[in-house]
């Protein structure tokens, strides 16, 4: 479905009838976003629909420089990052204070995986990370942030974003390695 | 944006590994998730006064339901609860005043007793020019309403003192009078009076009869006000129309509403939550092996005996198949779910007692809550599914309409009615949007049957 200039118009004119069409044209991908960053497909969906509340209510402000599902990615995210922090304010301070800053290794380890797993259960285990970790990665990873935006983003320190990210990768590659091990002993 | 570190071996990176598989994933979203959505966008446009989704006629029609109600509400609150409505008397006044010709009389109108609304009125002058006689109060038509107009009050007069007294008998010999008829009205002959009001007021009509001063009171009445609410069912026909074709479905509701009535006016309100039924349109293209045609095998000959320069051949048939495509139309009956809330303007026409008749218009709202599809019947033998199309009309979340209605009400205890309300709809925006017809013009035909019961009335209809 090709989003045209008109569409974006009448979504600016608040018709419904093309807000509908620009939800059924982008909703698949941004819920694949959302999906990433919570525990559950509800509390997806719920940030998906809050995000596109944001969009419907900001559309004027896309100037069609770049792509509009770039500019609707962006909106998502910054939105998810929002619910994460308000919801996980305590939990995640409580988790970065635990991090020392000699923990920060060496973040150029090779991990190598084989190539035949499937998304299902990749996703799985992103949503089975620790909150910080999965934002922190989330936003490294899929949305090509650097450690410096990652902080700004999410109020914490530079370091602790890079310490946040090697912990992620450290967690998926054990939970892969048992995974592998289980599938093995099979 | 900084680039993520780049990572490299002889698999499969952990970054790559999930950046590939599941960054460009996609999910359908539940369908509740549009629906919830396009109730909050409702209410943010609601809360903002952002009406772009409602088409002008409804709002149009809306605002000018807004008007004639504030315009209603001020008329009935701000021109005072000294009404003028009136209601006919049958004890009219046969008034004996002194022979005091040419002089001048003070008149006061006392209320009667127990009348609490009733107000003395002012003083007044007025010039008598011919010599009193006894009268008997007429009845006549406010110029306004056309109501009919009669007074059952006492009339005192009050002679100045230092005016001379009459020597003539009195009912009462003092300085006032009072006196009291209950003659029939329609004896009366209106020539004998003036035909004009000396004194225009609201509260008085004064004439001159025979040179005497009549002055009537309007009698103040309380404006029948009160509250009603009703439960009902209404079987209803519906008219779908697009692009020269219809069809009919038949609806149901149950309704509840409140009313406030003031005089013959009132507004109504209310919730109905109804089944409504449209038709379901599927094309199914599926292929089969069908028998195309035939051939003959030929698998035996003979001489025929009676000529035996011919040859009979013995055949047997065999049928062709080849896979061909079918479609197929499937029509089906879907069910939708409303809730609507109505707004509607009321004017009584006729009223008795015990039977009233009136008449409603106004716009109303319906909200779509739930839809039950029928699937298509896909029944191919030999053959195997290409292709479903469902082409069966998308319905709106939202929808107004107008409604008109008759509103026939029998009231059979002080408090309990029965509502007999005949109502016809017409759809300001569709309710249905079909990929193939565009919108669709929808009229509903129906009939609210319930009961009524009132409370909070001030006075009794007559």
């Amino acid at each position: 479905m090709v989003i045209d200039e008109k569409i974006v118009k009448d979504c600016i004119a608040g018709k419904r009838q093309a807000q509908k069409l620009l939800f059924d044209t982008f909703a698949p991908l941004m819920l694949g976003v959302c999906i990433r960053y919570c525990r559950d497909r509800d509390e997806a969906e719920d940030i998906l629909q809050e995000a596109f509340i944001k969009v419907f209510q900001n559309i004027h402000s896309f100037r069609g420089e770049g792509s509009l599902a770039g500019w609707i990615k962006r909106v998502v995210v910054n939105h998810a990052i929002n619910y994460i922090n308000k919801r996980n304010k305590i939990a995640r301070h409580e988790k970065i204070d635990e991090i020392r800053e000699t923990e920060i290794i060496d973040m150029n380890e090779v991990i190598e995986f084989p190539e035949e797993y499937n998304p299902a259960l990749l996703l799985k285990l992103i949503q089975e990370l620790p909150s910080g970790y999965r934002t922190v990665f989330n936003l490294h990873i899929f949305e090509d942030y650097g450690h410096k935006e990652i902080a700004e983003a999410l109020g914490i320190s530079e370091n602790t974003s890079k310490t946040q990210l090697f912990k992620a990768r450290r967690w998926l590659k054990n939970k892969i390695e048992e995974n592998r091990l289980k599938k093995n002993l099979k | 944006m900084s680039q993520p570190s780049n990572n490299s071996g002889s698999g499969k990176n952990l970054d790559d590994l999930f950046r590939e598989s599941i960054g460009k994933q996609e999910f359908t979203p539940s369908p509740g998730v549009w629906k919830s959505l396009n109730l909050k966008l409702l209410i943010r446009e609601l809360k903002h006064f952002n009406f772009i989704n409602v088409s002008k006629l409804a709002f149009l029609s809306t605002a000018g339901s807004l008007i004639v109600v504030a315009t209603l509400s001020y008329w009935a609150f701000f021109s005072g609860n000294t009404s003028t409505s009136m209601v006919s008397h049958s004890v009219p006044e046969k008034v004996m005043v002194p022979p005091s010709a040419k002089q001048n009389i003070s008149e006061k109108v006392l209320p009667e007793p127990g009348d609490a609304s009733s107000k003395p009125l002012a003083r007044q002058e007025i010039r008598e020019v011919k010599p009193i006689q006894t009268a008997i109060a007429p009845a006549r038509r406010d110029q306004a309403g056309g109501t009919l107009i009669a007074s059952n009050a006492r009339i005192e007069k009050s002679l100045p003192v230092s005016e001379p007294v009459s020597s003539q008998p009195l009912q009462n010999t003092g300085e006032t009078e009072t006196a009291e008829t209950n003659a029939d009205i329609s004896s009366l002959d209106p020539l004998v009076f003036s035909t004009f009001d000396i004194s225009p007021s609201l509260d008085t009509i004064s004439f001159i009869r025979s040179g005497e001063v009549f002055k009537y009171v309007r009698e103040k009445i309380p404006v029948p006000s009160f509250f009603s609410a009703n439960i009902g069912v209404a079987p209803e026909m519906a008219l779908y129309h697009s692009n020269g074709t219809g069809t009919t479905e038949f609806n149901y509701w149950a309704n509840a509403g409140i009313a406030y009535h003031y005089s013959r006016f009132s507004i109504r309100t209310g919730l109905g939550l109804g089944y409504t039924y449209d038709e379901g349109s599927y094309r199914i293209q599926y292929r089969s092996n069908d028998s195309v045609s035939f051939y003959k095998e030929v698998i035996g000959y003979y001489p025929d005996p009676s000529d035996p320069s011919r040859i009979i051949y013995v055949t047997r048939n065999h049928a062709i198949y080849d896979s061909v495509t079918h479609i197929a139309d499937d029509r089906t009956r879907n069910r939708y779910t409303y809730l609507q809330i109505p707004l509607l303007l009321g004017y009584t026409v006729f009223e008795t007692p015990r039977f009233c008749l009136g008449i409603e218009a106004g716009p109303a709202i319906s909200f779509l809550i739930n839809e039950k599809k029928a699937q298509a019947d896909i029944n191919i033998p030999n053959g195997r599914l290409i292709k479903l199309d469902d082409n069966s009309a998308s319905r709106l979340p939202t929808n107004w309409q107008l409604w008109v209605r008759l509103s026939i009400e029998y009231q059979f205890t002080k408090h309990w009615g029965l509502l007999i309300d005949p109502y016809y709809k017409y759809f300001l925006t569709s309710p249905a949007q079909s990929p193939e017809t565009g919108n669709r013009t929808t009229q509903a035909f129906g009939i609210d049957v319930g009961i009524q019961y009132q409370f909070g009335r001030k006075s009794i209809k007559k």
